[in-house]
């Protein structure tokens, strides 16, 4: 390929060592063997169980600790050598996260102003010709908020769906060409949910923004991302195009994930004879899923599993 | 039928004190829930859902006050309580699963250290058994016991989520209120734990005010459902009735606004 893609992971891996209580270290893998690669305006969602890695891949990739091995590169540089601090205010402004909680990430004693107009100065994101009250009014039309409603507005004057927006424009104004969203719409509302989603559809669309999506929900991660990667134990366990996955899962464990999604026309069955037969078999594809070492291999165009 | 009335909510009102005046964050609701029942509760964020449930436990803190309306529990005044009767009751009568309960942990105790307190101040009983019962509430919700010693940073996000989850259920409350208990878990961990709280809900008979962005799962694990729209119960019905049959138009935009796996509009 002539172009690299824009973020690369390979074979990355991340241990946490814990000391406990009684007897020997634990090792948590919290990343294993972790390879794949995103084209600029390309949305890749991360889903798995709880615990299986999502979160700490998206740190490893917004560069907030040091991975053991292997390498992540951000248009074809390796994010680990940059040492010049040009370099890594580069990698800082162009990566950008966004969490789940909207409220913890802005600081409650200043206004929507002073979020935007900091990184805006910082990064010299003011186009010549403009001034910074324009740069602010054109960072908050872009999602989807009236400035002059929100600007002088403190976090808790604002609904969870808005603070999550001034979020979204915050990792714009910073000039965020990739955006890495840790299940950004979970702690809103549906309705809400649905906008913001359609919001981080349009910056992928119109503005080349690259997402990597972690989130719970199959179904927005059908909804935003062309590929879907299922995580478990640390490990992917199967890559592939959104639709493909959540309509035909090749795993055991993606089917097992994709079979508990909750339908409204099923009860949720409250014999506990059928809740343990339930987590017996949930016990046995993870500990199948965990126990294999199998690596990724390729089941057809752009499918992968690991046996 | 209220003698089997478990929670009994009459003309509630909530405000929150601000610079402007006073903003009413629950006007005037009125709700039940009987023994055993599963209620939920959905809304638009921001309509007073968790602002309800501080309420009903009387966990509100000023800028919020009560300023009117009753709440009576399995037959007593809670608004008439003391704060002796109020620390004993809470937890034990009545418990709460927070929202963002992943931040409500202590960061600078271990989970087992938390978990001992609460038991050690309700029961009086020894370390040892506090570990046993954590041990076993831990399995419950499907956490190795050996990470009771962790602190809450080294936990996942549903791991802490799970951790609330047990810690709720320690001293084997009559009501439980879920303010989002489940949202930071993988599908398959949420099923297992819902099956789990309805499996133990049916044999010990503990009543669930459930509150949740997430329709279907709602639909799924509860009997009734109260539909909330700024500050007020637009409409409360059988469960089958608000999924086949909704009456409100809020409720309706409520079904229509969820992603399905059939819609993927744009993505190539
Ligand atoms: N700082 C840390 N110290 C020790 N262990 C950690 C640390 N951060 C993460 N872990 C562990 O690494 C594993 C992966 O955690 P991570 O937060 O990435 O999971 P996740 O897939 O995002 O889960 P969730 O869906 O519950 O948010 C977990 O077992 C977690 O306990
Ligand atoms: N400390 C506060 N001061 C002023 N207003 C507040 C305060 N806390 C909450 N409110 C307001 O009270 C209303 C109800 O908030 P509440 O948190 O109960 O909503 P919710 O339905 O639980 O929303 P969500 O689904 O986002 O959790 C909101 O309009 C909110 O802005
Ligand atoms: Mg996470
Ligand atoms: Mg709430």
């Amino acid at each position: 390929m002539s172009t690299p893609a824009f973020l690369t992971l390979d074979q990355v891996h991340k241990t946490y060592t814990l000391k406990t209580m009684f007897g020997a270290a634990k090792h948590i893998h919290a990343l294993r063997d972790i390879s794949f690669s995103l084209q600029k305006g390309e949305a890749l969602a991360l889903v798995g169980e709880s615990g299986s890695g999502k979160s700490t891949c998206g740190r490893a990739v917004a560069g907030m600790f040091q991975i053991d091995s292997g390498e992540i590169r951000v248009e074809g540089k390796p994010i680990a050598t940059a040492h010049s601090s040009q370099e890594k205010r580069e990698n800082a402004r162009k990566v950008q996260m966004v969490f789940q909680d909207p409220f913890a990430s802005l600081n409650p004693t200043h206004t929507v102003r002073h979020h935007l107009e900091r990184p805006l100065k910082l990064h010299k994101r003011v186009p010549e010709g403009q001034t910074l009250e324009d740069a602010l009014f054109r960072t908050l039309a872009d999602v989807e908020l009236d400035p002059a409603a929100t600007l002088d507005k403190f976090p808790h004057e604002l609904s969870g769906g808005q603070r999550q927006r001034i979020n979204l424009a915050r990792a714009l104004a910073v000039g965020a060409e990739l955006i890495i969203a840790d299940e950004p719409t979970s702690m809103l509302d549906v309705s809400i949910r649905r906008s913001i989603l359609n919001l981080m559809k349009r910056l992928k669309e119109e503005r080349g923004i690259t997402f990597l999506y972690i989130t719970h929900d199959l179904a927005t991660a059908h909804y935003l991302t062309e590929n879907t990667a299922v995580m478990f134990g640390g490990r992917i366990v199967e890559f592939g195009p959104s639709d493909q996955i959540v309509r035909a899962p090749q795993h055991d464990y993606s089917k097992l994930l994709l079979s508990s999604v909750p339908n409204a026309r099923t009860k949720i069955d409250a014999d506990f004879e059928h809740a343990r037969d339930f987590s017996k078999f949930a016990d046995q594809v993870r500990q199948a899923t965990a126990a294999s070492a199998a690596p990724l291999a390729s089941i057809g165009e752009g499918r992968m599993m690991r046996g | 039928m209220s003698e089997d009335r478990f929670l009994d909510v009459k003309g509630l009102e909530v405000d929150y004190m601000t610079l402007d005046g006073p903003f009413r964050a629950v006007k005037t609701v009125d709700l039940h829930i009987n023994k055993g029942e599963v209620l939920g509760l959905a809304g638009e964020s921001g309509c007073g859902k968790s602002t309800i449930a501080y309420a009903l436990m009387r966990l509100h803190r000023p800028p919020a006050f009560i300023s009117g309306g009753s709440i009576t529990v399995d037959g007593e005044d809670v608004l008439a309580f003391d704060d002796e009767t109020l620390n004993q009751w809470r937890w034990s009568k009545v418990s709460l699963v927070f929202q963002s309960a992943m931040n409500a942990l202590n960061p600078v105790l271990t989970i087992f250290e938390q978990f001992r307190d609460v038991y050690h101040r309700h029961t009086g009983k020894s370390t040892a058994e506090a570990r046993a019962r954590a041990e076993e509430l831990m399995r419950l919700v499907g956490i190795d016991p050996i990470r009771l010693d962790d602190y809450p940073h080294q936990l996942s996000g549903g791991m802490r989520q799970r951790v609330v989850l047990a810690n709720a259920l320690i001293l084997e409350p009559q009501l439980i209120i879920m303010d989002e208990p489940t949202t930071a878990l993988d599908v398959v961990v949420q099923r297992e734990i819902l099956q789990e709280i309805a499996g133990l809900q049916q044999k010990f008979g503990f009543s669930i005010l459930f509150i949740t962005h997430d329709l279907a799962l709602m639909a799924q694990f509860a009997d009734r459902i109260a539909i909330m729209l700024e500050g007020e119960i637009v409409e409360v019905n059988e469960t089958q009735e608000i999924v086949t049959n909704p009456q409100h138009d809020y409720t309706k935009k409520l079904w229509d606004a969820m992603p399905s796996f059939d819609d993927a509009k744009g993505v190539a």
